[in-house]
């Protein structure tokens, strides 16, 4: 922990060189009563919202007795990290945390408490300790069944991130009695990501047709992930529009803006996430959209780049190094700083490995001429097999990189 | 669907969010200006996280926005709800915040949002030299919110920063390192204020000089009686005596506690306080101990050390070089202490002849004494109050 605060203390301090003081703003006084001053919630949440305080209220009521309620803590802390999903605000996974606070500091907290702070853990990409209190539900006898099985997908899903396909595929297997459909998906996905995209797609469409109501909106999400990989972009963005209609969420809508962006579209990017500005990512990908559309959006695109920046420093004052994959795009894509942009986007491969991370690595290195990054990197595709039309372009010799550098000295 | 089916939904949902989080936290901004003896502190609090504290709820109609009416309406309670969780402390210097935070409703805008812009002024009786500060917004509702701080002033050359997690103990920050001058100075002042409102030690006291302007003599068989001393002189050595006694004896437990030597638990040290005023009080009604007075005080004085002690810890030491506090704070005492006998010996010296004296404020005096002594004492040995007005 000293370690951690030092390194805290240090990004702060240098951070506030750059940044001054914070809090130091002019303070203003709307003009009129009915100004609009903060939205709580976006769309996506509108329903859940009254659930939620419900929840919440129910919750607090207790929590100050002697003997913390399990369920109600529970309950709650479930409702909040679904709130967090749907929002994109982490603030919801600190009034989790909070909501099991009798139990998260524990060892070994009650089973339904480390399942939930698994989910945290993993959420604030804190992998390692969320994947040794789900080994420890795995190999514990007295934990209920179901409550095992969902453990052991919540491990195959942080596996998979961490780019351990077959230790993932592994638990997707063992998962096949007790959620088959979880199983098969998961089975399907990681087919997918190796290479077997034509047996992956099938399996997906079949399990999409056969599906309830609930589960449809993530199977078409990873339907549309699949034909985005595949290069098939018109059914990609397509599934996309299905899946956001469902489901709106932050991840959701990054995705589809990302594959907008690929296909040339930025104005479609715009109008999707003019009103998520909140949500750090998305503000990104309308940073890219309004660059990509020139000059007549120069002014908003400068903008939203100088609110990001603000807001990356912001995050740093806390010593907080969760959204590294983004840092380091904001600083290739849209600061051209390839030398900041490789150190961080090494530094999100050393915690999460998923496609769109091997992708920013390898813009990164051929951005930044580091021969060495790229060519360990494409040896990494090449050694898993990932199949992705989007890399094809950044899988080429770095000879072309050494030719550069010889004439440039030269 | 089954539970477990939904579950599982529910999880693989969650599952693809880990990826998705690109927004920070929960942050406050906290910004302390020390100008002398005054702290103003700014607390920028974000709206969102003032509609989520329960009792708040902003968003009123519910329409999934803050509008300023909203906020404006319920500033009061949000500052009812905000500034308790604020703890500030500058030891010695005693720094009070202002009844009421009078500064009108206003926001400000941050990189991820509106906030709340609270201010409030700290006055203090003179110039802090650190500050303790306690922080525990949303200590139990949102385990990820921080507040960041930056303090500025106070002879920094650089404004101080750091990261204030919700409840988890004090942080001190050091302004400026006193000198030892102005460390005796402010210590010195304590002291005094010390043993001015210490009515166990100035019950002590005077339960002491009571007796001393009087001469035990005998007044037939085996009787005695007080009778005024004849000569100033063995009064004003008495005197002396008693009261150096008390100071030296007082001076070398204070010295032990504070360096921690030796630290016996505040309710024996408390009750045996209380004890030591009763002897004394009593001692005077029937004189058991008669020539060695100084060394009784001597005894007792030991015990009043240690309670002085407590209270100069509850100061801050850290704040303050320590033997210069020290010092200080015991040179505070004795001056407390002369000021008493200054005022007190000669006058009793004056009335020592008559039987208002010696029957009123002797006699009746020290049985007052006796039993209020013996009312702190039933108190402090057995942690009750009785609801006595000292």
């Amino acid at each position: 922990m000293t370690t951690q605060v030092r390194l805290s203390a240090a990004v702060l301090a240098a951070s506030l060189i750059c940044v001054g003081t914070p809090g130091q703003a002019k303070p203003y006084v709307p003009t009129s009563d009915a100004q609009v001053v903060e939205t709580v919630r976006s769309g996506a949440s509108a329903g859940a919202d009254a659930r939620l305080r419900q929840l919440k209220a129910r919750w607090l009521a207790q929590s100050s007795s002697t003997k913390p309620q399990l369920g109600a803590a529970t309950v709650y802390a479930r409702a909040a990290i679904d709130q967090a999903r749907r929002e994109g605000d982490p603030r919801w996974l600190g009034s989790a945390q909070a909501a099991l606070a009798p139990w998260w500091q524990q060892a070994v907290p009650p089973p339904t408490v480390r399942l939930l702070r698994a989910v945290i853990l993993q959420s604030n990409h804190e992998f390692e300790p969320a994947l040794q209190d789900l080994n420890a539900l795995m190999a514990d006898p007295r934990v209920p069944a179901a409550l095992r099985a969902q453990a052991q997908l919540t491990r195959a899903s942080v596996l998979q991130v961490q780019g351990r396909w077959r230790e993932a595929e592994a638990d997707c297997q063992a998962l096949h009695a007790l959620a088959p459909v979880e199983s098969a998906a998961c089975l399907a996905e990681l087919n997918g990501l190796s290479g077997h995209v034509d047996k992956a797609q099938a399996q997906l469409q079949r399990l999409s047709q056969q599906a309830a109501a609930g589960q449809s909106a993530w199977l078409t999400l990873m339907r549309a992930e699949l034909a985005e990989r595949q290069g098939r972009t018109t059914q990609a963005l397509d599934l996309y529009r299905q899946a956001i209609q469902s489901s709106p969420d932050s991840y959701t809508l990054g995705a589809y803006a990302d594959c907008l962006l690929d296909a040339g579209r930025p104005a479609d990017v715009v109008a999707l996430l003019q009103s998520r500005q909140a949500v750090d990512g998305l503000l990104l990908r309308l940073a890219l959209a309004w660059r990509a559309l020139g000059a007549a959006h120069a002014h908003d695109a400068e903008q939203a780049v100088a609110t990001l920046q603000a807001r990356f420093d912001a995050a740093h004052l806390r010593g907080e190094r969760v959204h590294l994959r983004e840092e380091a795009r904001f600083e290739l894509q849209l600061k051209q700083r390839p030398a900041v942009a490789l150190a961080l986007a090494q530094a999100n491969w050393a915690v999460q490995k998923e496609p769109a991370d091997v992708r920013l690595l390898l813009q990164a290195a051929r951005a930044a001429q580091q021969a060495q990054v790229l060519v360990a990197a494409q040896q990494w595709v090449r050694e898993k097999r990932l199949v992705d039309v989007r890399l094809q372009p950044l899988m080429s010799s770095p000879d072309t990189i050494r030719a550069a550098r010889w004439t440039a000295r030269s | 669907m089954t539970t477990m089916a939904r579950w599982c939904t529910w999880l693989a949902l969650c599952l693809g969010m880990g990826t998705a989080q690109a927004h920070k936290s929960s942050d406050a901004y906290l910004n302390l200006v020390v100008d002398g003896s005054q702290i103003t502190t700014r607390w920028d609090v974000h709206l969102r996280d003032l509609d989520n504290v329960l009792v708040l709820v902003l968003d009123t109609d519910n329409d999934g926005q803050i509008n300023w009416g909203e906020v404006r309406s319920r500033w009061a309670d949000i500052q009812a709800a905000v500034w308790p969780k604020l703890m500030l402390d500058a030891g010695a210097a005693h720094c009070e915040a202002e009844a009421t935070a009078t500064a009108p409703a206003q926001l400000d805008s941050h990189s991820d949002g509106q906030y709340a812009v609270l201010q409030r002024v700290w006055h203090c009786a003179s110039p802090p030299h650190a500050l303790r500060l306690h922080y525990s917004l949303f200590a139990a509702t949102d385990a990820a919110h921080r507040g960041i701080v930056s303090i500025s002033g106070g002879g920094l050359k650089t404004p101080l920063t750091a990261v204030l997690v919700p409840s988890a103990g004090e942080r001190r920050f050091e302004l400026s390192t006193p000198t030892p001058l102005q460390t005796l100075r402010e210590f010195v002042r304590e002291g005094m204020w010390h043993i001015a409102t210490g009515a166990d030690h100035l019950l002590f006291l005077l339960a002491l000089l009571l007796p001393a302007v009087m001469k035990r003599v005998a007044a037939g068989q085996d009787r005695q009686q007080w009778q005024p001393a004849p000569a100033w002189r063995p009064v004003v050595l008495d005197v002396l005596r008693v009261v150096t006694a008390f100071t030296v004896a007082h001076s070398i437990t204070l010295g032990l506690a504070v360096w921690g030597v030796v630290s016996p638990p505040s309710r024996w040290v408390e009750s045996a306080i209380a004890a030591s005023v009763v002897f004394a009080a009593l001692n005077n009604l029937r004189p058991v101990v008669r020539e060695g007075r100084w060394v009784l005080t001597f005894a007792f004085g030991l015990v009043h050390g240690f309670g002085f002690a407590s209270a100069l810890k509850d100061l801050g030491l850290a704040d303050a070089p320590l033997g210069w506090s020290l010092l200080g704070f015991n040179l505070g005492v004795e001056l407390g202490q002369l000021v008493v006998v200054a005022a007190f010996v000669p006058l009793a010296w004056a009335l020592r002849a008559t039987v208002f004296y010696r029957r009123g404020v002797l006699a009746g005096g020290s049985g007052a004494i006796a039993m209020l002594a013996a009312l702190w004492l039933v108190e402090r040995a057995a942690d009750v109050s009785l609801g006595l007005p000292f």
